[in-house]
């Protein structure tokens, strides 16, 4: 072997473990990246059974503008607000809890602590962004209801549209919900189906959506629903969504 | 070898070796960075502790706050959230403070929810067991947390600061007829204080348990039966050993008498128990475990979580239907003096307190809807000194001296 072949043997060699450190040891990418993967992944709750990730349910920056309603606060601003789900809670970290173990269905079961990380060093990067809010937000629900007023169907095919149809599909059909049947409910049949006369009558038929709508699946309902506050869907908007449904009373 | 063709073969395995690093160091599955910063802080604010001696503390178990008082006053000066449900009834049902380790201890009891008569309330009315929970003077923040039954009624502390005690007012368990005795009584729960880990099987006492008091020497607990009409004593240095079960009186065991709570003298020689159903006070001698028949304050009035007055010669008693504080003597429960309240001054009185310093607090339940309230009482005249509104349904007030928080 020539001097001359065994330099450039070397010189290649060289570039080419420069190449590969380059492309190899270039800084790994931030823990707030890999946050704002599991914020948009239903799998950060290790259950089968979970269909809804954070984003879900909440506002992040950089989506998709759309006109949903969602029951969640944005999270852009989250760790610097003073308080939580209307002022019931004021650690962040406790905040998160209750969605992940009430709607996500993670039970009580170790956290991933390096996700976790994650998911709180996402928060911290868009903590200030523009729109950001890091008031409180507000959240009040009755713990009461009555039977829905009227409506407007026609407007109440719109806001179901924008603040159920993500969940739970067309209405009647269920087409494009999240999940199939037992997880997420079709409606108003599958309410139809479980609230029979005469065990039920149709004004109960009516109060059960609204019920359901505010209190999702806290006050001793069952399931995984958020409830929507009078701040994100007023009075009026549930009567519509009443009014668009028309459910009937099954024998 | 020249020099040339060893400075190549060296260059050679420099770049491997290179190489190799490289590559294990891209193979160590660390794809993202980790966060350098301090993720999910404690941001919790500080419990604002009045600069006063000291301070009161209740819990408003329909508001699930921790309202802070200068007792001074009285005026509250914060209300704090607590629990885990934020949109139910989480319940903080009564507290014991250890000024030790700067601890609050409460149950949260998660009563039925209160949700509209509509139809859907038939598919809930959960019945949710409660959480004890150990949580810091300084900002409320849990500590440590620990299931107990349905229904936690009371929650003491030894005052050898070791253990936690819990009864269980589980009045639908007491209404389970075909259950048998045992079936139907309420466990009392004790807790090693420092990390609510369970000490012992759940303890049946009694049905209906609530109120209770432990003696000076920490070795006996006192449990009233509301429903079975009985004081039960259990021995908490030996608690394998069967519980003793003292009728309140002649003719009881379906809430004739109701017993509710247990006050103790500061020797722990006698107890006081309240009743609310039988409208009156019994007087228990601890040492020989009998009941003083001859000497029984009739009241008239729902008996509820009394105190004992300054020296020891008095006993302070509120009530209910009427809302009222009755002074007692302490040696024949004679009836010394009565204060009636009005709607406005302390609707629904539930307890008496007394603070380190000597001062008497009353806490009024209020309408369950609006704020309670805590009245500053002069414990001879029962005149009231001083009002302060706290949270929803407050149900026992407990002191902090200055310096025991941060």
């Amino acid at each position: 072997m020539t001097p001359r072949i065994t330099r450039f043997r070397g010189s290649f060699l060289a570039v080419a473990t420069v190449l590969v450190c380059a492309l190899t040891c270039a800084p790994l990418p931030p823990a707030s990246d890999r946050g704002a993967l599991l914020v948009r992944d239903p799998g950060l709750a290790a259950s089968a059974y979970n269909v809804f990730a954070c984003t879900t349910c909440h506002a992040v920056p950089g989506s998709v503008p759309d006109d949903r309603i969602l029951p969640g606060a944005p999270l852009a601003g989250a760790t610097l607000r003073p308080n939580y789900w209307g002022g019931a809670v004021v650690d962040l970290r406790d905040a998160v809890e209750i969605c992940f173990q009430t709607f996500m269905r993670a039970g009580s079961t170790r956290r991933d602590d390096v996700q976790w990380d994650a998911i709180y060093a996402y928060l911290d990067s868009i903590a200030s962004v523009p729109g950001a809010v890091t008031t409180a937000v507000p959240f009040n629900v009755p713990r009461t209801v009555g039977e829905p007023g009227p409506g407007d169907a026609a407007r109440g095919a719109d806001t179901y549209r924008r603040a159920c149809q993500g969940c739970h599909g067309e209405a009647h059909t269920g087409v494009g919900r999240l999940a199939m049947a037992a997880t997420i409910s079709i409606i108003p049949n599958d309410t139809e189906q479980s609230h029979r006369a005469p065990a039920y009558n149709l004004i109960d038929l009516r109060t059960i959506i609204v019920q359901k709508t505010r209190h999702g699946s806290f006050l001793g309902f069952a399931g995984t629903m958020p409830p929507f506050s009078t701040d994100v869907l007023a009075p009026r908007d549930v009567d519509d969504i009443v009014a668009f449904l028309n459910p009937e009373l099954r024998l | 070898m020249n020099a040339t063709a060893r400075d190549a073969r060296l260059g050679i395995v420099g770049c491997l070796a290179v190489l190799v690093l490289a590559l294990v160091a891209a193979c160590s599955g660390e794809t993202y960075q980790r966060y350098d910063g301090s993720a999910w802080p404690n941001r919790r604010p500080d419990v604002a502790w009045p600069d006063a001696s000291f301070s009161g503390v209740t819990t408003d178990n329909g508001s699930d706050t921790l309202s802070v008082i200068d007792l001074a006053g009285p005026r509250t000066v914060g209300r704090y959230p607590i629990g885990f449900d934020p949109l139910g009834i989480d319940g903080p049902h009564h507290l014991a403070i250890d000024l030790v380790d700067r601890v609050l201890f409460t149950a949260l009891s998660f009563p039925a929810p209160m949700i509209s008569p509509g139809p859907h309330g038939t598919h809930g009315f959960s019945t949710v067991p409660g959480t004890l929970v150990r949580l810091s003077l300084d900002d409320f923040r849990v500590l440590h947390r620990a299931d107990v039954d349905y229904s936690p009624g009371d929650v003491v502390l030894t005052p050898d600061r070791t253990r936690v005690i819990v009864s269980h007012f589980d009045l639908a368990r007491a209404m389970e007829f075909d259950a048998g005795a045992d079936g139907r009584r309420g466990s009392v729960w004790v807790f090693d204080a420092r990390t609510l880990a369970r000490l012992h099987a759940p303890i049946v006492a009694g049905v209906g348990i609530h109120g209770m008091a432990v003696t000076p020497d920490s070795r006996l607990l006192l449990v009233t039966a509301n429903i079975e009409d009985v004081l039960v004593l259990i021995a908490l240095d030996r608690l394998d050993e069967p519980v003793v079960r003292i009728p309140i009186g002649p003719g009881g065991g379906m809430a004739r008498y109701g017993p509710y709570s247990v006050t103790l003298s500061a020797d722990g020689a006698v107890a006081f128990v309240a009743n609310r159903d039988g409208r009156d006070v019994r007087r228990f001698d601890v040492v020989s475990r009998t009941f003083d028949d001859l000497h029984v304050a009739g009241l008239r009035a729902a008996a509820m979580f009394s105190a004992i007055g300054p020296g020891g010669a008095t006993l302070l008693v509120p009530t209910q239907a009427p809302d009222q504080l009755v002074l007692l003597r302490t040696d024949t429960l004679e009836l010394v003096r009565v204060r009636r309240y009005s709607r406005d001054e302390c609707q629904l009185p539930h307890q008496v307190n007394v603070s380190p310093d000597g001062r008497y607090f009353v806490v009024c339940e209020g309408d369950h809807v609006g704020p309670g309230a805590v009245l500053a009482v002069d414990p001879d005249s029962l005149e009231i000194l001083g009002r302060t509104t706290v949270g929803v349904y407050p149900d026992a007030i407990a002191f902090v001296p200055r310096g025991a928080g941060r």
